[in-house]
């Protein structure tokens, strides 16, 4: 069954108007992080991001609806090789150089993160054994951890003088990582982690 | 023990989770799936696929674009 299929309700759960409404809950999320990035005095950009992401799975589920599920062919994935690894090495190199939020920097970031939503965008999964074995409880303890670091983050937040201003007592995830990425050394390895991060993603 | 140190050892309890959760799933025969597999079962759909791109996404832009 086309991956697609799969994530819509089902047989008489389908029929319910209630949880036809129900809005994906992965729309949710990303509601709830763009609303909080943006008061927290972050570049607009970020949380329109977000925003835009959620907006583009609604327009996609509303058309969907209209016309009708096409089965769609699991799509061929970029493989990794010493050439991948070492294009990325490069560029946490090179981008690592860059003042933070600086243009350079802006743009060096910028293109491989949209590149790899629009490639989720445009392409369907590989079919893997280990994702159908993923039962409530297994996903239950997982979701729990993120969610508790979801909440820990919140309350961080929250307990800084204002929205906008950072907390020693208290620092958010940013405000424990803004003195480790003031290094060149340290940049490259966030930015290396993260291309990494993302090439696995984009395989999954 | 300040609140600073408590915050921040908050953040190392969930990375320590995180790698016991995978280190039990992958040498434990239990219900616990590895991150992999749940990821890929999160992706499967065009929603999860792009909420979970998205999220990365925004992790670069969040600590280097302005």
């Amino acid at each position: 069954m086309d991956e697609d299929t799969r994530a819509a309700p089902r047989g008489r759960l389908a029929n319910i108007p209630l949880l036809r409404a129900l809005p994906d809950p992965v729309v949710i999320i990303l509601v709830l992080a763009g609303f909080f990035d943006m008061i927290s005095g972050n570049p607009v950009i970020h949380g329109v991001v977000l925003f835009a992401a959620a907006g583009a799975i609604v327009g996609d589920a509303i058309a969907r609806r209209g016309a009708g599920q096409q089965p769609r062919k699991p799509t061929a994935r970029p493989r990794t090789s010493l050439y991948v690894v070492g294009i990325m090495i490069g560029y946490a190199m090179v981008v690592g150089e860059f003042s933070r939020y600086s243009w350079p920097a802006s743009i060096a970031v910028a293109i491989p993160a949209v590149g790899a939503v629009a490639y989720a965008w445009r392409t369907s999964p590989p079919r893997r054994p280990e994702a159908e074995q993923v039962g409530v409880f297994g996903a239950a303890v997982w979701g729990s951890v993120f969610v508790a670091l979801g909440v820990w983050e919140l309350a961080a937040l929250l307990m800084q003088p204002t929205l906008i201003i950072e907390s020693y007592a208290h620092p958010t995830i940013s405000a424990v990582m803004d003195p480790v990425l003031v290094s060149h050394a340290a940049r490259a390895v966030f930015l290396l982690l993260w291309l990494a991060v993302g090439w696995y993603l984009v395989d999954r | 023990m300040s609140s600073h140190t408590i915050t921040v050892a908050g953040y190392l309890l969930v990375v320590a989770a995180v790698a016991a959760l995978q280190v039990v799933a992958l040498t434990h025969r239990t219900s616990i799936p590895t991150l992999g597999a749940v990821l890929s079962r999160l992706m499967r759909s065009r929603s999860g696929r792009v909420g979970v791109l998205a999220g990365w996404a925004w992790i670069g832009l969040h600590f280097f674009v302005r």
